[in-house]
């Protein structure tokens, strides 16, 4: 199972694009729990838990940098491509999700 | 231009970040958005009572009196808006505890106790029938508790909980308690001397006030901080210059509502709840610079008041990509949402689209303005949430004027205007995304 935050302004538009990632995980059978937070939300989370990967809307890009202050090294931090995060496209953000937890990024 | 438009965004990023992260306005704002459900609920039973309940204005004024159940909707306000600031207290302490990795529940405890400890023990009341007034002491003025003393309250949360916080991690300053009491005892002994010296100093430093100057801190504070700050927010240049700067941060990428938060949004939200107090109290409405009224009038489906854009697109654009995205985009935009827009155009980092997007919504917030300021509109006086689609949250956060609705379907129709020609502009753009 991977555990990964996403983490935006009020986790409005990210619950949206998280949703569909939920959905796009079952039908390939990843076995993936994804949660759509407030960035307050995401800190406290973050700062408690350990996830595989904690992923930021395009919006909140400039806080990338105290979140992984945040994370302190125990999971990777990274941004939603903006074009993926505009168009919804959840398979290309769980095939970015999926390279990240499981080791293969470039 | 997207050369000079991506260098702004590099070099503003570390700002904003910076800012966001600044403690105690984050703690401000989160302890702002942890006490929204509770005025939500007070404006509902204020607009319960005034628009359908009240005997004059109700829409069943006329048909039976129903202002005997107006007590419903007068109790909850009492326990909700009546005490706003010391709810402030409360959350904004706690959440600036929590940040520092303290205990929240009694550092809130404490900036409610200092609060309390700052506010006159003395309140001056003419009895009905009579000329004179009279002092009374023990009782708390709502002038005090609620709407009217945010700012203080913010203040005495933020002071009170740094001296007691600053004290407490002071090793000397520990009780220490034999191993054989049981810790949760101990930690609350912790705190007593702490909370001794923090309450002892606040209290001498109002009585230093009293005795010096005829008047408390909290007086001092409202005319020094609070009158000046809401003037600058208020005003409609204020408020204007801070569209700009949102938008201008929007259209390159950063969450501007997000980043400006902490400075606007006490002042704005101390404003509607100044409005839902006057109307409460049938008095005269005070304030046309709102938090809904800024919602309603200049954010139409969400930050650059793109429903215009949209609309605009859906009517203009000859390219395939603006037209998917919008059909896609438009549901999340009828609440206020336009993140997908925003970045699926995109809109930001995009030169051509800036523009409108920066000059909308501060033509729409002047035109609203001055329609208020005539009197062609009522004020706002309802707290609605800023998912509350477009015309509706006009309706609603000025209980319920048609006219209102009317004016946001006007700045609906000239934010198209705007848009329109930006847009065909963009027709003529190759597309360089793909």
């Amino acid at each position: 199972m991977y555990y990964v935050l996403v983490a935006c302004s009020a986790g409005m538009s990210t619950s949206m694009l998280v949703q569909k990632i939920e959905n796009e995980a079952v039908e390939k059978q990843i076995d993936l729990s994804i949660q759509a937070v407030s960035m307050n939300e995401g800190k406290t989370l973050a700062r408690k838990n350990n996830y595989d990967l904690l992923l930021l809307g395009p919006q909140v890009a400039f806080m990338k940098e105290s979140m992984v202050e945040v994370a302190a090294g125990r999971f990777p931090v990274r941004v939603i491509k903006q074009k993926d995060y505009g168009m919804m496209r959840a398979d290309n953000v769980l095939e970015d999700i999926l390279e990240v937890v499981e080791g293969n990024e470039e | 231009m997207n050369r000079i438009a991506n260098k702004l965004a590099e070099w503003l990023m570390p700002v904003a970040n910076k800012f966001s992260n600044q403690r105690h306005l984050s703690s401000v704002k989160e302890g702002f958005i942890t006490i929204i459900p509770l005025v939500i609920v007070a404006s509902f039973f204020i607009l319960i009572n005034n628009v359908i309940l009240d005997p004059e204005d109700g829409i069943l004024g006329g048909v039976v009196d129903l202002s005997y159940y107006k007590e419903i909707g007068d109790l909850i306000n009492n326990g909700t808006l009546g005490i706003l600031s010391i709810l402030i207290a409360f959350t904004v302490a706690y959440k600036l505890a929590v940040s520092y990795n303290e205990d929240g529940v009694i550092s809130g405890a404490m900036a409610v106790a200092v609060l309390i400890t700052m506010l006159p023990n003395v309140i001056q009341i003419t009895p009905e029938g009579s000329e004179e007034a009279v002092n009374v002491t023990g009782v708390f003025s709502q002038d005090d508790t609620s709407a009217t003393g945010l700012i203080f309250a913010i203040i005495a949360a933020l002071l009170g909980t740094e001296v007691f916080l600053r004290l407490k991690s002071k090793k000397k300053l520990q009780i220490k308690m034999p191993d054989s009491v049981p810790p949760a005892v101990g930690k609350s002994f912790s705190a007593l001397i702490p909370a001794f010296l923090t309450l002892t100093f606040f209290a001498i430093l109002v009585f230093l006030s009293n005795a010096l100057f005829g008047f408390g801190l909290q007086e001092l504070v409202s005319k020094l901080i609070q009158a000046p700050l809401d003037f600058a927010i208020q005003s409609e240049i204020g408020i204007s210059v801070i569209m700009f700067v949102q938008n201008l941060l929007w259209s390159l990428g950063i969450h501007g509502t997000f980043v400006l938060g902490p400075i606007k949004d006490p002042s704005l939200y101390g404003a509607i709840q100044e409005n839902i107090n006057a109307l409460q109290a049938g008095a005269d409405i005070p304030n046309i610079v709102t938090k809904p009224f800024v919602d309603s009038f200049a954010m139409l489906g969400g930050g650059g008041f793109t429903l215009g854009l949209m609309i605009a697109i859906l009517i203009a654009s000859r390219r395939k990509d603006y037209r998917e995205v919008t059909k896609f985009a438009f549901i999340p935009g009828l609440f206020n949402i336009n993140e997908p827009l925003m970045f699926g155009l995109p809109v930001i980092l995009n030169p051509i689209l800036a523009i409108p997007l920066i000059i909308v919504p501060i033509v729409n917030l002047n035109i609203a303005y001055l329609a208020t300021s005539l009197g062609l509109i009522s004020k706002t006086v309802a707290f609605i949430p800023w998912t509350t689609p477009p015309v509706l949250s006009a309706f609603l956060s000025t209980a319920g004027d048609w006219r209102a609705a009317v004016l946001s379907i006007i700045l609906i129709g000239i934010s198209v205007i705007i848009y329109l020609p930006f847009v065909m502009a963009a027709n003529k753009m190759t597309n360089i995304e793909h």
